[in-house]
């Protein structure tokens, strides 16, 4: 299938099938459908078309067994988190990620636990950049 | 008369007809409205597009008549013209200004049309200025929002194909829409909506209806008329009426008879108002939103100068879905109204010529002009000296 030049980021419906992907590592239309929340009731051309949308933007990877395509990610979780944040501080933060985090810790409600975990974070950061 | 003059001249006379014919348009709907006797959208839609293309085509018509007149197939006498009929009630007395004032007015229209074609004054060439100026910068436009167009369309992804229809999918549209090629239609979904397949089962039934009523051949016409008529506000409004109608007539199409849901219909087209409105926001850059041109979407979203916003434009739609009166095609009526509007239509348009040779009023009023001039130049003579 010839793939159309990509679009870096996924939609909202995308997103959705991704994140079942990732959890099963690779499926059919089918194992996705059925992953999906039953009030979802989603036909099964409609996720069909959306796999084929996905592995025309490179985001999957499709082979045939027998008649039926099995995708796998083309990407991991992890990379596409990455480049969204990084979308996310560039076009709504002004490119100045410190804004972003002071937004989250702002306007989340952090437990302790969080932010011993943000803090020791930023202090392995520190103790690497100094070595 | 050169040719730059004859066309000049029925530009001229296509604004003035345009003009004409928005406002009876206007006054039929006020009285339609008035009398209760509201026929179908659809039904308004088609006498609306059918004026227009009268007004298009009444230079040709006028052309027809004329050469028949001259081969003496219509009899001579079966001819209007406002100029002549201007002239013969002032020499009845029924226009009460000094004669000279009265030709200088008659010969308003052909200064105006000798100043701008041949530039002799300031004021001609502001105004040929603005003609082309206003022309060359709608004509740019017009071509750059195709580009868009053909740009988007080419980004989207292919779902499904019914005869010259192809049905694409697409990240970035704000809403559904339908567009046509020089071969294909092309109905447009955001790929958002496959996720919502009672909503998409509804969408694909009003762009689907759209080009049944050939709303985005009209869209397209109307979109290459702009760079002719952008300075006149007739114009405008005139699109406006069809913007207007076209997505009521559609709403009342693919809702009657109790075709579909009616609140399924209207909260399918608030959902789609919301997640556009939610779209546009994310695409803050204005070269990342989708084409507008020569398409016809489910919901116009487009923020526009002295138009109703695009809140209130769903406001009325939801408003004409939900109005319980029946509202009958009323097609005897409208009949009856197609003749008397077509009638004036045309009429105006024939008024509007020049008149073809001098006739004896004319001949009267250049006479009587000449002698109060005369007037003039005798009794310089007799005024005392200072």
């Amino acid at each position: 299938m010839r793939k159309r030049k990509s679009n870096e980021f996924l939609t909202e419906v995308e997103l959705e099938f991704m994140t079942e992907l990732w959890k099963l590592g690779e499926g059919s239309v089918r194992d996705i459908q059925e992953c999906l929340p039953p009030e979802r009731k989603l036909a099964y051309t409609s996720c069909a078309t959306i796999m084929r949308i996905l592995d025309e933007k490179g985001f999957v990877d499709s082979r045939k067994e027998g008649k039926t395509f099995i995708y796998s990610p083309q990407l991991t979780k992890d990379t596409y988190q990455s480049r969204s944040l990084r979308n996310l501080s560039d076009k709504l933060f002004d490119g100045t990620p410190a804004s972003l985090v002071a937004r989250l810790v702002d306007e989340y409600d952090l437990s302790g636990n969080d932010l011993d975990e943000i803090r020791a974070l930023l202090d392995r950061r520190r103790t690497d950049d100094a070595t | 008369m050169t040719l730059l003059n004859r066309l000049f001249d029925v530009y001229i006379d296509l604004n003035i007809i345009l003009a004409l014919t928005a406002t009876l348009w206007l006054t039929a709907r006020f009285l339609m409205a008035r009398s209760g006797k509201k026929p179908a959208f659809s039904v308004q839609l088609g006498l609306l597009n059918g004026l227009f293309t009268l007004v298009l085509l009444s230079p040709i018509v006028v052309v027809l008549f004329l050469d028949l007149q001259a081969a003496d197939v219509v009899p001579r006498g079966y001819s209007v013209n406002l100029a002549d009929y201007a002239v013969s009630r002032y020499l009845r007395g029924g226009i009460a200004i000094p004669a000279e004032d009265f030709q200088s007015l008659l010969g308003l229209r052909g200064r105006f049309t000798e100043t701008v074609l041949t530039l002799s004054s300031p004021a001609g060439v502001a105004i040929a200025s603005l003609l082309l100026v206003g022309s060359a910068f709608f004509t740019l436009r017009l071509c750059a929002g195709f580009v868009r167009l053909a740009r988007m369309l080419s980004a989207c992804h292919h779902w499904r194909r019914s005869g010259n229809v192809s049905l694409l999918l697409s990240d970035t549209a704000l809403v559904p829409f339908s567009a046509q090629g020089l071969i294909r239609y092309y109905v447009v979904i955001p790929s958002d909506l496959l996720a919502r397949p009672e909503d998409l089962k509804l969408v694909l039934k009003h762009e689907f209806q759209h080009l049944r009523q050939g709303d985005v051949a009209w869209e397209i016409g109307l979109e290459m008329l702009r760079p002719l008529f952008f300075w006149n506000p007739f114009y405008y409004l005139w699109k406006g009426e069809v913007e207007r109608l076209r997505e009521l007539a559609c709403d009342q199409k693919v809702t009657e008879g109790g075709k579909v849901d009616l609140k399924a219909y209207c909260l399918c087209l608030v959902r789609a108002a919301q997640s556009g409105f939610r779209k546009r926001t994310e695409l803050r850059s204005p070269a990342q939103r989708p084409a507008d041109a020569a398409s016809v979407a489910l919901l116009d979203l487009r923020e526009r100068f002295w138009r109703r916003s695009p809140s209130r434009k769903l406001h009325r739609r939801i408003e004409a879905l939900v109005d319980d009166r029946p509202q009958h095609s009323h097609r005897g009526l409208v009949c009856l109204a197609v003749l008397p509007l077509a009638g004036v239509v045309l009429l105006t348009a024939m008024s509007l010529q020049k008149p073809a040779d001098w006739s004896q009023d004319r001949l009267m009023l250049s006479a009587i002009v000449n002698l109060e001039r005369l007037e003039t130049i005798n009794t310089l003579g007799q005024r005392p000296l200072r």
